[in-house]
């Protein structure tokens, strides 16, 4: 089995090669004309106003931290979804436990208003 | 000297399914033009070539020849290496699907899939998921307030819908008892309670597939769920400072990842390779192997036209929508799935 | 007892009450005070008597809920008490231990979350604090406690602490528009995050090294030494940040005087409390065979933190931030304790000092929980009286709480007749036995200096003019700080002139730990 690895790993590096060398040819093969008003961001053609690097609104955090959450919650269910047959209700009871805790979670969070984006 | 026959023939197998998955995009990009001006009653490409054929190779000279700018207000390493991510981790996810069944010729045994690999599933999600970082990395480093706008969305976008695409996923786990590509085919090939209709995840789970179609339209960032891109507001979006080739790979990018999203659909809600009375399991044959690839093939061609139309077809969601869909409706449903495919797997 | 059956769940029922609680309080924030919230939030059509009932009726509702929830967890450790007469049962794989130790620290912890939701009924609305965070987290640092002081393997000590640390953190910066508050929550959660990973690489390294996480596994002679030796030195450096021993204390003095009161007395006393009992159960159940190897670092981190403590504590104008300082000094005689625990003869000399530490950790939570309170007391609008100049002629308003505030006074100097003033006694007089004396004297000279500044204030309350007239009135029902004061106070006297009993009930529970 872990021979089979060679060939992902073969597979990737053909990706990676076939990535850098498309870059690399249309660097290569490209024209070079320098004008100056490339150098800007590009704003519609309007002045340009201010910096990107700008504090953005915290409902990305809220829904980065509500993703780690539940993203963690999967991970943990897959072990149990691979062998919940043989686990039987046991598992079943355990499982439902702790996905009622996290969907409370989810209630808590939608009710105080995390997920509201207006 | 011996040759390792075998050897060869799998080397020489992941350096053809690469290539043949490259070969794909151009196709997707006239197919995607084509049926976009049928949608539109309008003859789309007709110039280049007969039927407008060679358009997509005119339109990747054209890239190739472009002035490749790098602005002097970016972050010069993410920038380059944000377009080669869009474009990477979506080839990569290929690997593991199974395109068809087990050939045996003169003793040489021929896998259609480049790796069996025992966890394909988690794979899959964990490569998936770096496809994002091509967005968020192209968004954050151009420096352009537009940029940082689609890249936020997306990165936003896809952590949302990524949890609900993982515990559609469990559910399919849960029916297969596995995690291996090839346990999740192999069950789906099964009759159903006896009769001779398959019994593809489809059928058994169909709430796991609407999730799990949803969220594939969203990970690829394909409208309905192009927010990220947003043409008419965000200028693009990530991709506004890009230019030449590094424009085009995210949409190379965007190609691959539509194809192995339908390929993923296909493997994990279709029957991957499986059609009855067509393809027959066990039989190693070469015609019963070349067979199932090409019932893959037609699959796959089938659910890229469905992203296709749907794409010309539904107008795009608005920001506050998209989250209420992801959190509110998908997540849970998702969640209600589990119990539910626990408790009627348990019976 | 691997399994999923009654006596495991039995085993953690204190806890599963104390979370059952914590996700009671979040419900009923959801559903009282979703009305007072709309109105902040979306600005739509707002009702202004609508917000003040609800925030009216949450303000009592949700400390009686923590107060139940709380009642009932003593319920269960009443029976886990009468039922485990057996040494030690283990639960979960042995990841969890129900033993007589475990059970004391956990009450000392609870009553400590018990005084404070009872001290929060009209301070928690006078500071404008968000009841649903903050009696939820309230509730999940106390079960965060517990299963810090019964976990038994070093994965439920980091998850303990973690599920401690993390609401503590949250609880620092609970009051959200004091911006001292927000940036000493930064301070103590970014110290706090980097001292858990370095606790958790300890662990790492004491596990490559021994083979075992499970405490009592882990004494087979070390393979590596050198692993064992860094994973020990990690371990007792993030434990050291956690009970706020030098030089590990920076975080203490920043935190305890941004957070509203209540919570630095929860802060300092629960955490203090379940640290401790962690780090005496994972020292003297797994490295104590070992200890030749780090035998100094206790009676090191002792010695400077008394001396530091106590002589920062000096030059404090903030109550709160010298209280903070006197809980870093405490933490340095409950480290000689600790170092007291490991002197000649430890088979049989260990009991007296653990004990001493258990009944320490006791008063101390009763003096500090009370002094607190009485900063509470006085403060108005969203602020804390914390001013130690403010105290002046306190004795000549309010007759009453200047009692209480020297009462508390007294005990933190530890001047008989004061629950304080045993709890030290024991500690020293352990570390004489144990061959310490020169540590104890050290302790006695720390104490000596610790009296200046406990007594200053006293001397302020009644003996000096009032500033101005109605500096001290209060605006808002205080019944519950009232109960608070009465309870610490009074706890503080029975403590100091009958500690008999509640010394028995220590030397017990040590036993069954060794």
């Amino acid at each position: 089995m872990s021979s089979n690895l060679l060939f992902l790993i073969i597979y990737t590096l053909l990706a990676i090669a076939t990535a850098g060398g498309m870059l690399f040819a249309s660097y290569l093969l490209g024209p070079r004309r320098n004008r100056e008003l490339k150098d800007t961001p590009y704003e519609c053609g309007m002045p340009i106003l201010g910096t990107a690097r700008e504090r953005f609104s915290v409902k990305f955090y809220l829904t980065a931290l509500a993703f780690l959450l539940f993203d963690i919650e999967t991970v943990f269910l897959i072990p149990w979804a691979v062998v919940y047959k043989s686990l039987g209700v046991t598992g079943l009871v355990e499982a439902v436990i702790f996905i009622l805790i996290l969907a409370f979670g989810l209630y808590y969070i939608w009710e105080r208003g995390a997920l509201e984006w207006d | 000297m011996q040759i390792n026959w075998q050897l060869v023939i799998d080397i020489a197998k992941a350096v053809i399914v690469f290539f043949g998955i490259l070969t794909c995009i151009p196709i997707l990009v006239y197919a995607e033009r084509k049926i976009c001006a049928y949608i539109q009653d309008r003859r789309g490409p007709n110039r280049v070539g007969p039927l407008g054929l060679l358009q997509p190779v005119a339109d990747a000279i054209k890239s190739f020849f472009k002035e490749d700018y790098t602005p002097s207000h970016v972050d010069k390493v993410l920038f380059t290496l944000a377009p080669a991510m869009a474009f990477i981790a979506p080839a990569l996810v290929f690997a593991v699907i199974p395109f068809g069944h087990l050939m045996e010729i003169k003793g040489y045994k021929i896998l259609p899939q480049v790796f069996d690999m025992n966890i394909g599933i988690l794979f899959v999600l964990m490569i998936a998921s770096l496809g994002g970082y091509g967005l968020i990395l192209g968004g954050w480093s151009s420096n352009n307030k537009y940029s940082l706008l689609g890249g936020l969305r997306a990165s936003a976008q896809m952590l949302s819908y990524e949890i609900a695409m993982g515990l559609a996923v469990i559910s399919i786990i849960m029916t297969a008892g596995s995690t291996r590509m090839a346990d999740i085919v192999g069950v789906q090939t099964q009759g159903l309670w006896g009769t001779c209709i398959p019994a593809w995840n489809i059928i058994t789970q169909p709430i796991a597939f609407i999730v799990f179609l949803c969220t594939a339209f969203a990970e690829t960032n394909r409208l309905p769920f192009d927010l990220a891109e947003g043409d008419s507001e965000l200028i693009g979006g990530y991709h506004t400072e890009y230019s030449s080739m590094k424009f085009a790979m995210f949409f190379m990018g965007e190609y691959l990842a539509v194809l192995t999203m339908s390929a993923l659909i296909v493997t994990l809600f279709l029957g991957g390779w499986y059609f009855p009375g067509i393809t027959e399991v066990g039989n190693t044959s070469l015609l019963n192997g070349i067979l199932s690839i090409f019932v893959f093939g037609t699959k796959v061609g089938m659910l890229v036209f469905f992203f296709i139309w749907t794409r010309w077809t539904l107008p795009r969601f608005r920001y506050d929508q998209l989250m209420k869909l992801g959190w509110k409706i998908l997540l849970p449903l998702a969640l209600f799935n589990i119990i539910l495919t626990a408790i009627l797997g348990l019976r | 007892m691997n399994g999923f059956d009654f006596a495991s769940i039995m085993a953690i029922s204190p806890e599963i009450a104390l979370l059952l609680t914590a996700i009671a309080v979040i419900t009923a924030d959801i559903c009282i005070g979703k009305a007072g919230r709309k109105c902040c939030t979306a600005g739509a059509a707002c009702k202004p008597e609508e917000t003040a009932s609800s925030t009216e009726i949450s303000s009592i509702v949700m400390p009686f809920i923590c107060m139940t929830g709380i009642a009932i967890s003593w319920y269960f450790m009443y029976n886990l008490w009468n039922l485990h007469a057996v040494n030690g049962a283990k639960y979960f794989s042995n990841a969890i231990v129900v033993d007589k130790f475990g059970l004391i620290a956990g009450f000392v912890v609870t009553v400590a979350a018990f005084l404070t939701a009872l001290s929060s009924t009209g301070y928690a609305k006078r500071m404008k604090i968000d009841f649903g965070e903050y009696y939820g987290l309230i509730m999940l640092a106390s079960a965060g406690m517990m299963f810090l002081i019964k976990g038994n393997n070093l994965i439920m000590l980091f998850l303990g602490i973690e599920l401690t640390s993390l609401s503590v953190y949250a609880l620092t910066a609970i009051s959200k528009h004091r911006e001292e508050s927000t940036e000493a929550a930064m301070k103590y959660f970014i110290l706090g995050a980097f001292s858990s990973a370095i606790l958790l690489f300890g662990m790492a390294f004491m596990y490559g090294a021994t083979g075992s996480i499970e405490f009592g596994q882990m004494n087979a002679v070390p393979t590596n030494r050198f692993l064992y030796f860094i994973g020990i030195g990690m371990m007792l450096l993030g434990l050291a940040f956690k009970i706020g021993a030098v030089p590990f204390h920076m975080w203490a003095p920043d935190a305890y005087q941004a957070a509203p009161s209540a919570i630095s007395s929860f802060m300092a006393v629960g955490v203090k409390t379940a640290s401790f009992a962690a780090l005496l159960r994972l020292l003297f159940t797994s490295l104590i065979h070992t200890s030749h190897m780090w035998y100094q670092v206790p009676w090191m981190l002792a010695v400077l933190t008394v001396l530091l403590g106590n002589l920062t504590a000096i030059s404090q104008t903030n109550i709160k931030r010298m209280l903070a300082y006197s809980s870093i000094a405490h933490t340095g005689y409950i480290l000689i304790g600790v170092t007291a625990c490991m002197g000649v003869g430890y088979s049989t000399g260990l009991t007296a000092p653990m004990s001493s530490i258990l009944f320490y950790l006791a008063v101390y939570a009763l003096m500090n929980i009370g002094a607190f309170a009485i900063t509470m007391h006085l403060g108005r609008e969203d602020k804390d009286f914390d001013e130690i100049s403010g105290y002046a002629g306190l004795a000549h308003k309010k007759p009453l709480l200047a009692l209480a505030m020297a009462i508390f006074m007294f005990s933190l100097a530890g001047i008989p007749p004061m629950g304080g003033f045993m709890a030290k006694f024991y500690i020293f007089r352990s570390a004489i036995q144990n061959g310490y004396i020169w540590l104890a004297i050290i302790g006695i000279i720390g104490s000596i200096i610790s009296v200046y500044y406990y007594l200053r204030i006293v001397v302020l309350m009644y003996m000096k003019p009032a500033q101005t007239e109605e500096q001290f009135e209060s605006d808002q029902s205080q019944w519950g700080l009232h109960f608070t004061l009465f309870a610490t106070a009074a706890g503080l006297l029975i403590l100091g002139l009958l500690p008999g009993d509640f010394v028995q009930y220590a030397i017990v529970a040590v036993k069954e730990l060794l």
